[in-house]
């Protein structure tokens, strides 16, 4: 079941970070931790068949990362007609170092889609004049619903309460949201009014008016942000629907990260009942909105906007943070309640240059192993040979030689061809 | 010594309803003895605690904040587990919050029994009276009525904003949880064990010391 033949275990005893599966068995067997899954049989492999999944030893020691000075002088990046040379690299940038403050309201239109990368200054303004006819052809609609048209319309009329109500609690303490009658609670309302009419199937959720806030703030332009916001929700508009799968099948994503990273953790996590990490859901549900300042919260989004190093990379926060509280969450003994209100109370309490340093690091350190469990590399987006499930040995190894051998940027943008890309 | 009698209890309570009846605000006053009118909208579930010197005794409550949206009621209830009590909540100047409240107690019961196979007591909250009474309420018969229909142990007018009757919801609710506690520790037969609560984790030895 061992594979200590793996070059990295013999070098394990240098490094700081050693996976926690040779801290568990190399732990003597009357200590706690050991006795307790040892004694445990309902600790349960947790939906995955695969028998020995959780011995993965050959995760390495986890790089050291460092970030990087926030995109700025932006010109230097257009060419002669306006047309972003290279978008690759000012996604790496981003992704390294987030935006100067003043760039943002216009970097962000070519993040979320509402400007193509290739895009002149010329065509911009047109683009710009046709969406904002558009805006306001989809702001009449409900503009223009008399009261009386409201009353057979039990759809419209709910949303519009949801609405009514979520505006007048979202992002209060910004100058931008704050005291009564302020004009920025009635772009709110507009355009996530207007945002129902642009997919009324799915309509206004909770959740959503905290994704626009920081939108209209950096753009303070009501057209721009509600397109901002259409592409923002490109990402992520199935976490808002009824059925809740994408929710579901992000925590669990999120597990199968996790317990290839920090088995020792997932153990504790089974142990208590919170396997399932129910209470990320608020994390995941609106990219940590609530977790993070919101001058933070600016920097986390445009990094995950560049949808570098991979897709998933807000499961690789989420594996931070969680990593970063393991030793809390394990010595003081949390129970299904408090691990809920332990995971709640970070809030505010969070470094994000940490937590993004960390997330990276995982990412390349998840990516060095060889016997990543498929459906790991399939969450990293590491493509999987398609011909068979667990690919023939060859297959697999050269796959991970050819992670192994490429540099860290190459790997990055070979990943991003293999789902789908952004924008 | 006196520490010999203290008794300490431990109540998770659940707070439930419409979203935007004021939930986190009741919390927020009954914890925290204040009031803002802007709280954020809570996504998930949250909790805060409250202690109580109860004849003697410490009560500790855990109250349960759940986000109001239907559509994240799977998500949010697996936090129902082991709750002793709940309040339902509606807002007094939103008919519509009020029609919900036989919804969220039938989700409730559905979700949550105690180890007798009896419902959790459970208080009916018509918020933000401070604005304006509607017709309802008026009608103190009508509501004891719909409260005994539904399995209410009781119900109050609350303003969260004025601080009006919280506090008395809260006694309420706890003096009825530990009527059932008291009952269940009584018709408790000896010899049995009942493994509702602990049954995820049944099967180790350290949970069998805990059930004794």
């Amino acid at each position: 079941m061992l594979f200590i033949h793996d070059p990295y275990a013999t070098t394990f005893g240098g490094f700081s970070k050693v996976t926690n599966f040779f801290k568990d068995a190399l732990r003597p067997p009357e200590s706690p931790i050991h006795s307790r899954t040892a004694q445990d049989p309902n600790v349960p492999p947790q939906s995955d068949e695969e028998p020995g999944f959780e011995l993965i030893t050959c995760l390495g020691p986890r790089p050291d990362v460092t970030r990087g000075q926030p995109l700025d002088k932006w010109e230097c990046f257009l060419d002669p007609e306006g047309r972003v040379k290279n978008p690759e690299k000012v996604k790496e940038l981003v992704f390294r170092g987030g935006i100067t403050p003043a760039l943002r309201k216009e970097v962000w239109k070519f993040l979320l889609g509402f400007y193509p990368w290739n895009s002149t200054v010329k065509e911009r303004e047109d683009i710009l004049r046709v969406k904002t006819d558009e805006y306001f052809r989809m702001k009449v609609q409900w503009k223009s619903v008399s009261e009386e048209q409201e009353m057979r319309n039990s759809l419209l009329r709910g949303y519009r309460s949801l609405i009514e109500r979520d505006v007048s609690r979202t992002d209060r303490h910004n100058t931008f949201f704050s005291g009564d009658d302020n004009p920025g609670l009635t772009l709110l309302h507009d355009v996530l009014m207007t945002y129902c009419m642009y997919n009324f199937d799915l309509g206004y959720v909770q959740g959503m008016s905290d994704l626009l806030s920081p939108l209209l703030f950096v753009t303070q332009n009501e057209v721009e942000s509600f397109w901002c916001l259409t592409g923002f929700m490109e990402l992520v508009h199935q976490n808002f629907e009824e059925s809740q799968e994408a929710m579901k099948e992000q925590l669990h994503q999120l597990s199968n990260l996790l317990r290839a990273l920090d088995p020792e953790l997932c153990h504790f996590l089974d142990s208590q009942d919170s396997g399932s990490l129910c209470f990320c859901f608020r994390w995941l549900l609106i990219w940590f909105k609530r977790e993070f300042s919101f001058e933070d919260i600016l920097i986390l989004w445009e990094v995950l906007w560049t949808r570098l190093p991979c897709n998933n990379f807000h499961l690789l926060i989420a594996c931070s943070i969680l990593e970063s509280q393991r030793g809390e969450l394990i010595g003081s003994n949390h129970d299904f309640n408090t691990i809920l209100k332990h995971i709640n109370e970070l809030t505010m309490k969070l470094d994000l240059q940490t937590v993004l340093r960390e997330a990276e690091g995982i990412y390349l350190q998840l990516i060095q192993c060889k016997e990543l469990p498929p459906e790991v590399q399939q969450v990293l987006g590491v493509c999987v040979p398609s011909s068979s499930e667990e690919g023939s040995p060859d297959s697999q190894s050269s796959e991970t030689q050819r992670l192994l051998g490429q540099p860290h940027a190459a790997a990055a943008s070979s990943h991003s061809a293999c789902g789908p890309t952004y924008p | 010594m006196q520490n010999n009698h203290h008794k300490e209890h431990l109540y998770k309570i659940l707070v439930i309803g419409d979203l935007g009846v004021g939930k986190t605000s009741i919390i927020k006053r009954y914890v925290h003895h204040n009031f803002s009118p802007n709280y954020r909208a809570t996504i998930g579930v949250d909790f805060a605690l409250k202690v109580l010197n109860w004849d003697q005794e410490t009560v500790r409550l855990q109250l349960w904040d759940i986000a109001g949206q239907e559509r994240f009621g799977n998500m949010t209830r697996v936090y129902y587990r082991e709750a002793m009590g709940a309040f339902i909540v509606f807002d007094v100047t939103r008919p519509a919050s009020f029609e919900a409240v036989t919804k969220w107690k039938e989700d409730l019961d559905s979700k949550l029994t105690l180890a007798n196979g009896k419902h959790v007591a459970t208080v009916l909250l018509a918020n933000k009276c401070d604005q304006g009474r509607d017709v309802l309420t008026n009608n103190g018969i009508k509501m004891e009525q719909f409260c005994q229909e539904n399995g209410f142990v009781g119900w109050y007018e609350t303003s969260a904003k004025e601080n009006i009757n919280i506090d008395e919801a809260a006694n309420c609710l706890v003096k009825h949880i530990m009527a059932s506690e008291n009952d269940m520790l009584q018709s408790e037969v000896p010899d049995t064990v009942t493994p509702q609560l602990e049954k995820d984790k049944g099967g180790t030895c350290s949970s069998c010391f805990r059930s004794q």
